[in-house]
């Protein structure tokens, strides 16, 4: 009986090891694949919202600091998220150095599809490109972004999420005046 | 969809309606398919996912937490995961055998079945996908647990009230289920936004 | 099966796409069927990974069928499918993340994909390394197939086109929508069981 068990534990214990073992080779090789895939889409996120930039450089996770390929500054990236219809709604923005927003990106959502998904679309997203801040709201008196029809939730979410990006950069970005530390 | 930001209310109408697992977001049918034929193995389905979803949840995150992440093994993830509910499943099992024989002999195959039930694997996945904290992934879990039960009593006892209808040859049993269920989740998407979340 | 050799290994491979086809006559593993079958890419995708896990699956467990004492069978299937299930799960976001966004968290489910565990089970275990590994492809073909079907049909009518090339002006949104699934599913069960019966009265 107890060689049973014993033989038992030991036929599972090797497949164990060996499985671990098989797996920590594959995940070896692959994890600095997915990094450079992760990096890669980052960058060319980037690079739409921001096409002038050629460097980025990380403050921290939502914010990034945009050279070009002088050196100069070249504007900022900022990412942020409001819920919507459906879920969260992330997006990363491009501003240039006089706070306009020059793009935007819808990175993740989970908006109803037909309807807000319309978000993710040219269409909606080519609407923020020129605007200031003060601009950044749904169209009221011919200024600001068209929300699309049947959606706006998602719509105003997103442009909540893209003046809550700029509110931040304003509280914590550097433009020249202050450099305040998050 | 769920994250950390949200209360524990609204984590749970969440994974219970708005998200239910088995008809928004189709995880754990193999079950709900094969089970909801009958009203009382269904209910007693519900609870034994309940019961063993918590378990799992709370021994999956301590062990994602508390072992893989600090020792850099993440990709032992899966495995670890499903071993875990694998042997709850079993411990459970011996426990009702011995101390509960009824429910353990009207439960019968269905009992070793839960191991293979893809929704409470899914909840311990998307516990870590979200990064829940443990309070959390337990209201999570739960939530899932109920929203499960919900839709496979509900589902049972609608199919128990078709058998009396006049349905074609070629649509009986399966595809009219489907077509039931389908129904249903056309019901439940009406959930979209409750409370605004 | 089968009574000489030649046929029986063919029909080790057949078994999986007619009479023993994992979703339409088995009923199992529906879970990502369902889920996954909004786009044609993701389909493909998702039963890609799937023959990789049934395949390697099946090899190493009819490989390891002398290793493994009758008591022990089910933990060595969890270990070795599951195993399987991260490297793919891996070599998916190596190679394809935006497949792996796709598939969301039904690429980790594989390991409780019941089809799997099924051919493990009734098949592998028992039978020599070149059954099991027909049996891997013709299960993987036959789940292939049922993919593709269902999700040609619910892309084109619910995003009006396939790929991007849009023909259709006004798509059917239920389609794509967790309703859809279930419909379109339950429509293609019922189409084959009255093709079925109609043959059984002939």
């Amino acid at each position: 009986m107890f060689t049973k068990v014993l033989s038992y534990t030991l036929r599972l214990t090797i497949l164990c090891v060996a499985a671990a073992f098989a797996l920590a080779v594959v995940y070896g090789k692959t994890e600095p694949m997915i990094e450079e895939q992760t990096r890669k889409i980052e960058d060319q996120a980037q690079k739409e919202v921001l096409p002038a930039a050629d460097r980025f450089e990380k403050v921290n996770e939502d914010y990034s600091l945009a050279f070009d390929k002088e050196g100069n500054p070249a504007g900022e990236i900022v990412k942020a998220s409001r819920q919507g219809y459906g879920g969260q709604i992330k997006i990363m923005a491009g501003i240039d150095n006089e706070d306009k927003v020059v793009g935007i990106k819808i990175l993740e959502h989970s908006e109803t599809p037909g309807l807000g998904d319309g978000i993710a679309k040219e269409n909606f997203t080519r609407q923020f490109g020129g605007k200031a801040a003060p601009e950044i709201m749904l169209k009221r008196d011919g200024v600001g972004i068209d929300a699309i029809t049947g959606a706006t939730i998602s719509s105003r979410a997103c442009v909540e999420a893209v003046k809550k990006g700029l509110d931040y950069i304003k509280q914590y970005g550097q433009n020249g005046e202050t450099k305040v530390n998050k | 969809m769920i994250n950390n930001g949200m209360n524990s209310a609204a984590i749970f109408i969440s994974a219970c309606l708005i998200n239910n697992i088995l008809l928004i977001k189709f995880i754990g049918l193999c079950s709900f398919f094969g089970l909801s034929t009958n009203l009382k193995n269904s209910l007693g389905m519900g609870v034994a996912v309940t019961f063993v979803t918590v378990l799992a949840v709370v021994v999956s995150w301590l062990i994602y937490h508390l072992m893989l992440v600090p020792l850099d093994l993440v990709f032992l993830r899966t495995g670890t995961f499903i071993l875990t509910i694998a042997t709850l499943v079993q411990l459970v099992e011996m426990f009702l055998k011995k101390y509960v024989p009824p429910l353990y002999h009207g439960m019968g195959i269905y009992l070793p079945l839960i191991t293979t039930n893809c929704a409470i694997l899914a909840v311990t996945f998307l516990n870590i996908d979200y990064e829940l904290n443990l309070a959390k992934s337990i209201i999570h879990g739960i939530g899932v647990a109920a929203g499960y039960t919900l839709a496979i009593v509900l589902f049972a006892g609608l199919r128990e009230r078709i058998l009396t209808a006049p349905i074609p040859r070629a649509l009986q049993g399966y595809p009219i289920a489907f077509f039931l269920a389908s129904l249903m989740s056309l019901a439940f998407l009406g959930f979209k936004g409750l409370f605004g979340i | 099966m089968g009574k000489t050799a030649k046929p029986r290994l063919i029909n080790d491979f057949l078994y999986g796409i007619l009479t023993g086809n994992p979703v339409l006559v088995l009923m199992i593993g529906l879970c990502p069927v369902l889920a996954v079958s909004t786009s044609v890419f993701n389909a493909v995708g998702m039963s890609a990974a799937f023959a990789f896990v049934l395949f390697f699956s099946n090899l190493v467990v009819s490989l390891l069928r002398k290793f493994t004492p009758d008591e022990i069978r089910i933990p060595v299937f969890i270990i070795v499918i599951s195993t399987f299930v991260t490297i793919i799960d891996y070599i998916v976001r190596a190679y394809s993340p935006e497949l792996q966004k796709q598939l969301g968290v039904f690429l980790p489910l594989i390991v409780v994909n019941c089809i799997i565990i099924a051919r493990a089970e009734a098949f592998a275990y028992k039978n020599t390394v070149v059954s099991s590994i027909l049996d891997a492809f013709g299960t993987s073909v036959g789940f292939l197939i049922v993919m593709v079907v269902i999700s040609v049909i619910r892309e084109f009518l619910g995003t009006g086109g396939l790929s991007s090339k849009i023909i259709l002006n006004k798509p059917v949104l239920f389609m794509i929508m967790p309703p859809g699934g279930f419909v379109t599913i339950g429509l293609l069960m019922g189409v084959l069981t009255h093709i079925k019966l109609k043959k059984q009265k002939q």
